[in-house]
């Protein structure tokens, strides 16, 4: 066995076990009464509260909602800014064009945009998908130019060889050529859309782990807060894992 | 054999800044040759061939295939690269059919044509499998069907086998020659190796460095096949040392003309 | 935090020594923190700060502007204000959870008048609500009002849909026609009221318990940190006689304190005093009373009512967090 690749069955265990002892610590802490429920609740606090809420059968209902919430806004980014950052990974001219305008929006968080998708959009779902999609677009724009930028040119070359014109050396090669690092740019976007559901889910919302928290703020609920945040980060790692099937399938290609 | 020439380069020359690539190069190919370029490294063979598919302009002078003037790329002069240049994400039925997909064809017909060549660089069975399941020598072999299957009137090869191991070599020399013979493409060929020139060409050309230019222009008059026999045959060394003094001469006048 | 937590144990300091040996009458002010906004509750705290009876108290108030309840208690709870005043819900939600770190120290107002639910279009009465949404500032006293409203009209969850805006946005989701009707307190109300079309539906006034025990659905009380009072006595009993007299200003010549208040509110000379008329005000007198009096139990009331409503989970004793001490 070779000491720097240890087998996964032990690493997963070391990580199974580093949780364990965490959540044994911070169970611990709360029981001894050194912390005020209300500032730091302890972990079975938490269990229990999700535990009512799926017996109630409004767990799912909650993820769902925040999940439909930031697929639409990350897909309507996705589908914009592909062909766009493709284009402008290409053209100089067009990129020279957009640069001042996406070096505004890059630092841009999405809490900013809430006053002005209110003022456009009102109080409906579609305020909210602005909010994922305005958090990020530019992000994922940035993504995609640099993925187009590298493609081997000697596979533009080529393409150019064989008869392709301006947009067909855009579709059939840039688009597939640099879909590997879109995709992998892209799981990292679907992460930052779901740091966007608390700003996205801040009006008119009655449902939703971003209405969840800012609700069990409102009540002093500190552990629906905490469960709200857990289940964030428990659906990112479930998206990111089909993402990473999605990946495989489509690339099959790659060694 | 027609009068007018496939290829017909005049007085091209192409510096960059003060570094000069080509010089005052006049050269006619004729339709059906197959020119091999033979000289040491940065002695503009590279250069001449991009010149001739369009990636880049002279800086003065003109080129003219198949009398059309060379002013953008051509698929006319489909160019083998010698890192193969396949697209990864295409199987190798979609690989070689990509010039066709290019003009429009539709994919029924597409993919007979392209089944086609990909048997006559003797790869039928792999039409499915993707270029990273490819060995090099199988990888050069796709690129040759897909530049063959776009039927263009002038092929060119930058040093297309360099990278394969001897046997493999071998073999693709054989399959090159197999298709020549076949097809009676026009070809044009770049080389380090006196011995492929040799056993390849209708006609070589040795360049020279700083500045690029034609040296020397030779007919190979060895017969076809070109097996063991004629390799071993008096005549083929005796071009064999022609060609390596020449050679020797010129890379001994660009050592000299560096260390000034 | 940490720096207001090091101020607040150096005024703590101060204001301990200070109690402690008599107190000369140039000795320094001593500083209170208050956490307000610009709604009507916090009138009297600024007033006494902006017309100067505080500081001939002898106290240095320090306003902290807070958009809702809950952070200006999460701030009193973490320890960076002393003394603020709040609506009853968030201090309930709190007291649900058993937090001991606060206390009721007063009463300053009743506002049955400025807050209630409005509806637009058609909509002229609760009953047309079926079907409809609601548009309200969740966990807040107009909330527990539209919900109280629906449930004694017989609407079950399903029949109306209620949505959480933030007051601000209010006025413009119902003006965009994006909900049917919203419950909203001043000077949201107001602006809502004068849109064409809006009927008011219900006010405080329709709220059962109202009609019962005079309780709205949330009012405000005056709240102090248990840890600041401890150590302040004397303190936090001149800051509530100072207080007071601002209530009884605001009762009884509401005119003079139209011009420093709208420092705070921006409202125009005309809205100011009638938010000021808008409320009964309490003053020091009326504070026994109140605290230990059927108010306590009308409290008790509201809290059992929220939570049948599931807006907490189980009713404190409200009384155990009474304390009228310093009055």
């Amino acid at each position: 066995m070779n000491p720097k690749n240890p087998p996964r069955a032990s690493l997963l265990a070391t990580s199974a076990l580093s949780v364990l002892v965490f959540l044994a610590i911070w169970e611990l802490v709360c029981r001894t009464g050194l912390v005020d429920p209300i500032f730091l609740p302890p972990p079975s606090a938490v269990l229990a509260k999700g535990w009512a809420m799926a017996e109630q059968g409004t767990l799912l209902g909650q993820v769902l909602a925040s999940a439909r919430r930031v697929m639409t806004g990350f897909l309507a980014a996705a589908l914009v800014a592909i062909p766009l950052g493709i284009v402008l990974g290409t053209s100089t001219y067009a990129r020279a064009a957009f640069d001042p305008l996406l070096s505004f929006l890059r630092p841009l968080p999405s809490m900013s945009w809430i006053p002005l998708s209110l003022l456009w959009f009102g109080i409906t779902e579609t305020q909210k998908y602005s909010i994922v999609f305005m958090g990020t677009f530019a992000p994922a724009l940035v993504y995609v130019i640099e993925a187009t930028r590298n493609i081997d040119p000697l596979l533009i070359r080529a393409a150019q060889n064989l008869g392709a014109s301006r947009w067909q050396v855009m579709k059939e090669v840039i688009l597939p050529g640099s879909l590997p690092q879109i995709l992998s740019g892209m799981k990292v976007i679907l992460g930052l859309a779901w740091t966007c559901v608390i700003s996205a889910e801040l009006v008119a919302a009655r449902e939703g782990l971003g209405f969840l928290i800012m609700n069990g703020k409102e009540f002093f609920q500190t552990e629906v807060v905490v469960l709200g945040m857990v289940l964030i980060s428990v659906t990112v790692l479930i998206t990111d894992f089909v993402f990473r099937q999605i990946e495989h399938r489509v690339l099959r290609w790659q060694k | 054999m027609s009068n007018a020439s496939m290829i017909s380069i005049q007085g091209v020359s192409k510096h960059y800044g003060s570094f000069q690539a080509l010089e005052q190069v006049d050269l006619d190919v004729a339709q059906g040759e197959f020119v091999v370029l033979l000289g040491a490294s940065g002695c503009g063979k590279s250069t001449l061939l991009n010149l001739i598919t369009g990636f880049d302009h002279p800086t003065s002078g003109r080129i003219v295939v198949n009398g059309r003037p060379v002013n953008k790329v051509d698929p006319n002069c489909g160019m083998v690269f010698q890192q193969y240049a396949l697209f990864p994400w295409l199987t190798v039925l979609e690989n070689v059919g990509f010039g066709l997909k290019m003009k429009g064809v539709p994919k029924a017909r597409r993919n007979e044509v392209a089944q086609r060549f990909v048997e006559m660089v003797g790869l039928k069975g792999f039409e499915d499998r993707f270029p990273s399941a490819l060995s090099g020598g199988m990888r050069q072999r796709v690129s040759i069907a897909r530049v063959l299957a776009n039927d263009p009137d002038v092929i060119l090869l930058d040093e297309p086998f360099a990278a394969l191991d001897a046997m493999t070599r071998q073999v693709l020399q054989d399959e090159l020659l197999r298709i020549y013979e076949k097809s009676r493409k026009t070809i044009v060929f770049i080389t380090h190796s006196i011995d492929e020139a040799l056993l390849l060409s209708t006609r070589m050309l040795i360049m020279s460095a700083r500045p690029g230019r034609v040296v020397t222009d030779i007919r190979n008059d060895l017969p076809m096949p070109r097996n063991a026999e004629v390799q071993l045959s008096p005549r083929y060394n005796e071009l064999k040392s022609q060609i390596w003094k020449t050679v020797q001469a010129e890379v001994m006048r660009s050592l000299e003309a560096t260390s000034h | 935090m940490t720096l207001n937590r090091r101020h607040f144990i150096g005024a703590c300091a101060a204001g301990s020594l200070a109690c402690a040996a008599p107190l000369p009458a140039w000795a320094a002010p001593q500083a209170v923190r208050y956490g307000g906004s610009a709604w009507l509750g916090h009138y009297p705290a600024y007033l006494a700060m902006s017309d100067g009876t505080f500081k001939s108290a002898g106290i240095e108030q320090s306003w902290e502007s807070f958009g809702t309840s809950s952070a200006r208690l999460t701030a009193l709870m973490s320890g960076g204000i002393d003394i603020a005043c709040t609506g009853i819900v968030s201090a309930m939600a709190l007291m649900a959870r058993g937090a001991r770190q606060f206390s009721i120290i007063g009463i300053p107002e009743s506002f049955g008048r400025v807050e209630g639910l409005l509806g637009r279009g058609g909509i002229k009465s609760v009953a047309d609500l079926k079907g409809k949404k609601v548009g309200v500032t969740f966990a807040s006293s107009a909330h527990l009002l539209v919900l109280d409203v629906l449930s004694k009209a017989g609407f079950k969850d399903a029949d109306v849909t209620v949505l959480n805006v933030p007051a601000p946005e209010l006025p413009a989701a119902m003006q965009a026609g994006q909900i049917d009707a919203a419950a909203a307190w001043t000077p949201q109300f107001d602006a809502i009221r004068k849109q064409p079309g809006v009927s008011l539906l219900a006010d405080d006034t329709a709220f059962s318990l109202y009609k019962s025990s005079h309780v709205t659905p949330g009012p405000d009380v005056l709240v102090v940190r248990r840890a600041f009072a401890d150590g302040n006595k004397e303190l936090v009993k001149t800051y509530l006689k100072a207080y007071f007299q601002a209530c009884d200003l605001l009762r009884d010549k509401p005119d003079a304190a139209v011009q420093p208040l709208m420092k705070l509110t921006n409202l125009s000379a005309e809205d100011q005093l009638a938010a000021v008329r808008g409320a009964d005000w309490y003053g020091a007198a009326r504070q026994q009373e109140l605290l230990k009096g059927p108010f306590v139990d009308g409290l008790q009331q509201l809290a059992e009512m929220l939570v049948q409503h599931k807006q907490i989970d189980k009713a404190p004793q409200v009384k155990d967090w009474v304390d009228a001490s310093f009055i």
